[in-house]
């Protein structure tokens, strides 16, 4: 005996129209999220900050004075130089540009090749989706840190290495969460009906799955940025990142720690940034996941 | 259960070919070829000599089941630095990195589980955010950062902890051993804490709505009684599955970790020896290290078919 309802039939196979439909019901829910909005305020002071700082400064990142070495904060340097004379603030922002852009482009590689990974392994199935999630497994089940330290020892540690190896070890979490979105959409009528109105398979793909699983991507895609950031910076710290006298917040902080006793306030103003902007693209993330309603496993 | 253990074998073996053959392509694909694992000082008609020697002149997919069949004869080649073979190198590091990763999964999983089990008893309450809020500090922070914080606290202001390496000169015994370890085990910890007490919460909270647990409240039990005794054992099962997860992070944790503190384990050896261009040592350690986290993966699922009742039941009639 079937149940009588009003429903139209198969309606519980519509897709979820309660997602925000426009860009100002958007930023109303983001609103509603203090934490997301201190997070937008600070990634936006950072960026500015970047841009900024280290042209009015009057100093340049690699200008070293060794008589003003380990001084502390005074009005000539707001927040004192290090171990060469060189002016702290200049070094922090210039430094901030290249952990951004690296966490930036890496995430970017991350979430293109994560797309393509996951798109193909949800929507063929089969034996491409059998083959593509055990190289995902295989990725995830083996301590990737080593594995970019060992290309980026045997392939030279440049800006372009360094974003390539992030990126192309960073995917796999993307990969798995956009093939279950892909999973989900297939299933709707409307890429049923894109199909029996002779669409092509990548039409489909493009035009009607892919624009769905975008809040997803979305995401990802902040999460990973927090998390190119963090190898960025521990790379850096290692000797393997950003090359000295190039600053990052990374090998900055391999100097602090020599001069942890006499210039102690070194070895906090980096890695204060690394976590506030590391916390930042966290938060962002997950609220996102709320805002957008992305079924998302945890950052952590 | 058969079916289930000869897919789990399958797929360690599967991961293990593609590390290798990920590992033999790196090498291959590296500006100088495989060349660059040979001593950088010799000429080049030495050179090609050894190449031959080695047989680096032959097809590639021979090259790499030579290369295969070597490694797994124990032979990971010789230290450029100073001439030693790699495997000993390893093998005098290695029970530092597992001192160390032992006490670090210690202290994520007793304080994970603590913090989890009392955060679930009171959802949403103040120590609830606060949980949340340190998971997030847990996943934010930059490990090699909170060291050289931790560092800054405890040695250079408070002179109660030392600040590098595994033992002191005048110091003896496993209690000077104790105190070197701590700082670098609650850093290389805290992360995977953060992940335990996540999952432990969330196990707990879902395990508290069970109807069993309401009726243990019927019979009258304790809540330390209902919480310990009925709740946890089932909540402790999915937290299981993170161990796997947790040893692979702190194990691909270990460079950083162990070069803040100055830990004489392996990730120390080869944050030293890439830093030295030593090829080989770095190479070996990134082979040894990924077999040990694929057995260990496969250890900590196979202890989870054995201690879920409800596997064995289904597997054993």
């Amino acid at each position: 005996m079937q149940a009588v309802t009003n429903e139209p039939i198969g309606a519980e196979d519509e897709p979820d129209y309660s997602r925000p439909s426009s860009r100002s019901s958007f930023f109303r829910r983001l609103k509603r999220h203090k934490a997301a909005l201190s997070s937008v305020i600070y990634l936006g002071l950072l960026i500015v900050s970047t841009l900024v700082i280290p042209h009015v400064t009057g100093y340049r990142a690699d200008e070293i004075n060794l008589q003003s070495a380990l001084a502390g904060p005074s009005l000539a340097h707001l927040l004192g130089t290090d171990e060469n004379g060189r002016d702290e603030l200049t070094r922090l922002f210039v430094g901030a540009a290249g952990s951004l852009t690296i966490g930036l482009v890496a995430m970017a590689i991350a979430v293109l090749v994560g797309t393509i990974v996951g798109g193909i392994a949800g929507y063929l199935g089969n034996v491409p989706d059998n083959f593509l999630m055990v190289l995902t497994d295989a990725f995830l089940a083996v301590p990737i840190f080593f594995i970019v330290m060992t290309v980026l020892m045997l392939f030279g540690p440049t800006l372009p290495n360094i974003v390539m190896v992030i990126g192309l070890t960073s995917w796999m979490t993307v990969a798995r969460v956009v093939r279950s979105e892909v999973l989900r959409i297939k299933q709707y009528e409307f890429v049923t009906a894109a199909a029996a109105l002779g669409a092509s398979r990548m039409r489909i793909f493009m035009k009607h799955i892919l624009p769905q699983a975008f809040p997803t991507i979305v995401v990802a895609a902040s999460l990973g940025v927090a998390w190119a950031i963090l190898i960025e910076t521990s790379l850096s710290y290692l000797g393997l990142g950003v090359q000295p006298p190039d600053p990052s917040w990374g090998n900055m902080l391999v100097n602090a720690q020599q001069y942890i006793y006499s210039a102690p306030l070194l070895a906090v103003y980096p890695g204060v940034l690394i976590l506030l902007t590391v916390l930042a693209f966290n938060y962002l993330g997950d609220v996102l996941r709320d805002v957008l309603d992305v079924e998302m496993p945890e950052a952590a | 259960m058969t079916a289930y253990l000869v897919r789990r074998f399958g797929s360690a073996v599967v991961v293990m070919v593609l590390v290798s053959v990920g590992t033999f392509i790196i090498v291959h694909a590296a500006p100088g070829g495989p060349g660059v694992l040979l001593s950088p000082e010799l000429t080049p008609d030495q050179a090609a000599i050894v190449r031959h020697s080695l047989g680096l002149d032959q097809p590639i997919y021979l090259q790499y089941w030579y290369w295969l069949a070597s490694l797994l004869h124990g032979n990971l080649g010789f230290s450029f630095t100073n001439g030693s073979p790699v495997i000993e190198l390893i093998s005098q590091r290695l029970p530092a990195t597992f001192l160390l990763a032992a006490a670090a999964l210690l202290i994520a999983a007793s304080g994970g589980i603590a913090a989890g089990v009392f955060a679930a008893t009171r959802p949403n309450s103040w120590l609830d955010n606060l949980l949340t809020a340190g998971a997030f500090f847990g996943i934010s922070v930059p490990p090699f950062w909170l060291g050289i914080i931790l560092i800054l606290v405890f040695s250079a202001k408070l002179h109660v902890l030392p600040a590098s390496g595994m033992t002191s000169d005048q110091g003896t015994g496993i209690v000077d051993i104790l105190l070197h370890l701590l700082m670098p085990a609650a850093v290389l910890g805290l992360l995977s804490m953060a992940t335990i007490a996540r999952y432990c919460r969330s196990a707990m909270l879902s395990v508290l709505k069970e109807r069993y647990i309401r009726t243990a409240r019927a019979k009258g039990l304790g809540p330390i009684a209902i919480l310990f005794h009925h709740a946890l054992r089932n909540a402790l099962l999915p937290v299981v599955t993170v161990l796997g997860t947790t040893t692979t992070m702190l194990i691909g944790g270990a460079p950083v970790t162990e070069t803040v503190f100055g830990w004489p384990g392996m990730g120390q050896l080869a944050v030293q020896s890439a830093n030295l261009r030593d090829y080989p040592v770095v190479m070996g350690i990134t082979i040894v290290i990924s077999v040990v986290v694929v057995v260990v993966n496969l250890l900590v699922d196979l202890l989870y078919q054995l201690i879920d009742p409800r596997v064995t039941l289904a597997g054993g009639h």
